[in-house]
């Protein structure tokens, strides 16, 4: 089958790989229809997750059509249309019992080199380095999805493939940033990062009863998008504006009730900083470069949430733990919980509450996916999102 | 009455160990007089080698003669590794009390054979070495511990216990394992079992994730990469390279 391959820096290539295969017993085989590139596959892109190999098939976001199930797998049949949360989980341990599905306890067979990083393992991922596991990614004609009588969602007849994909992780993600700022209703919201997790943030935010969401960004065909389409009251452009100032305008002086990093280790800025974390990142001193979370923090209402969606992977350097710990703020973060969120998720799309495909700007074929990749790292042609088409 | 048996299938085996270990000192003096003389015959420029070898040698001899001396095993390696498994007791504990069902996750254990208390092990050993010892159960209180120890002539002295603890607010599991080897070469023994090629005590958390694997899904997991020995491209494996893997289950 075709696959999109990481080689290196900077250099994806659809080559021949084997057919994947059932290797347990509660596996599906899906082929793939759709399957996206996300803001986190350019991290890896980047080469700024270790434990990638040359040759790892990339892609966590997909949907397909089932074509083959393990003997211990009877919620679905062959030729069932459906899609796979990124994160493997098996249902079974005491975190997917609590629905902490992305910490699932058995789905990292590399847990130990997890562990020599953060303490522990979360889940495996799909296409995500080795040390999440090493399974081969969905950007492919064909994917193994273990645990399959858990994660993946039947979609209902009458439903684009774009309706839906997003299910398998920025939707749920974007959901997941807005629900642990803990709304009741009225607040202020700012959301660092108009990504399509940043505009899923800011709808999920709507929905979930903020009053004035703020939108922060340097590209200002996202920012559009956020006031058009995401359901942003306002837009910062912080190449414009100084963001800390405007934010304390717009808020009578407060700040915002809540605030979500939806940028993570990539962050672009301004100034000495910037230069600073750019170079550490370089020399390999500093896996992160947080100018999003450090701002994000700084600008938080006293007594308010600090919400981390965008991906981290390692360390950072000149954290404000002082702002944290004399303003009583509450630092929120965790890779989605996906499983939980898609049939409510699901049902929101299906009412008409949401339609996410209104982030889609792009659609290649499989075959292009390094088009895809070098398109969206240099955001041309106002590339918000890549979809690629593999059947 | 089993355990006094165990006692003196205990003190047969040392007095065995020291034996060997007298039998051992002396190869190993006659193989350095042999390296000795041969380098002094040599040129100069092969004698840096040799005598680098027969220091070494020279040096595991000695801490061989000191071990000896004192009568006891050199370096036991003691293990232990924790899980917290969301199964009852009582079910971890029967899964483990099957012995046939260890070979499912202690990788380096082929199979255990169990009649009248006493069990026959066989396992892998470093370099495609086979193991082969009789242990006995010296410990079984059912849904909470088990322990077990190697009879004379084991080849690799050992012995272990698992424990059984509720887990947290009575969900789950918590098994502790402990296991220790103490084996019967000598200094070099134990460093054949250190080297063998991995870190012992995370293999051993490793065999009991596997168990927890099997216990809560069903079976030990696999990913495209992890079924190849080593770091490899996560992408779906050649299909000859499938069998490598023990214990994969295969539909």
């Amino acid at each position: 089958m075709k696959a999109n391959c990481w080689y290196g820096k900077k250099q994806v290539r659809v080559e021949d790989v084997p057919d994947p295969k059932i290797l347990n017993s509660r596996d599906a085989i899906v082929r793939v229809t759709s399957t996206a590139i996300c803001g986190s596959d350019l991290h890896l892109y980047n080469g700024l997750m270790p434990t990638l190999e040359k040759g790892d098939v990339l892609g966590h976001e997909f949907m397909g059509e089932v074509v083959e199930l393990g003997t211990s797998v009877t919620n679905l049949s062959v030729g069932d249309r459906v899609v796979v949360p990124f994160p493997i989980a098996c249902g079974g341990c005491l975190s997917c019992e609590d629905g902490m599905f992305s910490l699932c306890e058995n789905s990292n067979p590399n847990a130990w080199m997890a562990e020599k990083l953060w303490g522990y393992s979360p889940a495996g991922l799909f296409g995500y380095t080795h040390l999440l596991g090493g399974y081969a990614g969905g950007q492919a004609e064909y994917v193994r999805v273990p645990y399959a009588d858990i994660g993946p969602l039947k979609v209902p007849e009458g439903l684009t493939d774009e309706q839906v994909l997003f299910l398998s992780d920025i939707l749920p993600t974007g959901y997941m940033g807005a629900e642990m700022c803990g709304l009741t209703g009225g607040e202020v919201v700012a959301v660092w990062g108009a990504g399509p997790v940043g505009q899923f943030a800011i709808a999920s935010a709507r929905l979930l009863g903020a009053e004035r969401i703020i939108a922060i960004d340097r590209l200002p065909y996202r920012l559009d998008l956020a006031l058009k389409r995401g359901g942003a009251t306002d837009v910062i452009n912080y190449e414009e504006t100084d963001v800390a100032e405007a934010l304390r305008e717009m808020t009578g002086g407060r700040g915002p009730d809540a605030c979500i990093d939806a940028v993570g280790m990539e962050a672009h800025g301004a100034g000495a900083m910037y230069a600073l974390d750019r170079t550490k990142q370089a020399l390999m001193l500093e896996t992160d470069r947080p100018l999003a979370l450090r701002e994000a923090i700084r600008c938080c209402k006293s007594g308010g949430v600090v919400s981390v969606v965008g991906v981290y992977g390692g360390l950072i350097d000149h954290f404000p733990m002082g702002a944290i710990v004399n303003r009583s703020l509450t630092v929120k973060s965790g890779q989605c919980h996906v499983q939980r969120y898609m049939r409510p998720l699901l049902e929101r799309i299906q009412n008409g509450d949401l339609d996410p495909s209104f982030v889609v700007t792009h659609r290649l074929p499989l075959s292009e996916a390094a088009r895809g990749y070098d398109m969206f790292l240099n955001r041309e042609d106002g590339c918000e999102k890549v979809v690629l088409k593999a059947a | 009455m089993q355990f006094e048996a165990v006692r003196a299938h205990e003190n047969g085996a040392k007095r065995q160990v020291t034996r060997l270990r007298w039998v051992r000192l002396g190869l190993e003096t006659a193989a350095i007089l042999a390296l000795v003389d041969r380098a002094l015959k040599r040129e100069a420029r092969h004698r840096a080698g040799l005598l680098a070898t027969t220091t070494a040698l020279a040096g595991v001899t000695m801490l061989d003669a000191w071990g000896a001396a004192r009568q006891r095993s050199a370096v036991p390696v003691r293990l232990h590794a924790t899980v917290t498994i969301n199964r009852s007791p009582a079910d971890v504990y029967a899964f483990w009390r099957d012995l046939k069902n260890l070979p499912g996750f202690l990788r380096h254990v082929e199979e255990i054979d169990e009649f009248d208390g006493l069990t026959i092990w066989r396992a892998r050993g470093p370099g495609g070495l086979h193991l082969q010892w009789d242990a006995a159960i010296v410990a079984d209180r059912p849904n909470e511990r088990i322990a077990w120890r190697s009879l004379e002539g084991a080849g690799l002295d050992n012995h272990g216990s698992v424990t059984f603890l509720p887990g947290p607010r009575g969900r789950g599991t918590e098994l502790h394992v402990d296991m220790g080897f103490d084996p019967p070469w000598g200094t070099l023994g134990a460093a054949v079992v250190k080297l063998l090629g991995e870190i012992p005590e995370q293999q051993l958390l490793a065999d009991l994730r596997r168990l927890k694997q099997i216990l809560e899904t069903g079976e030990a997991t696999a990913s495209d990469a992890s079924i190849h020995p080593g770091l490899h491209a996560a992408r779906p494996p050649e299909p000859s390279s499938l069998p490598l893997v023990k214990g994969l289950v295969q539909s």
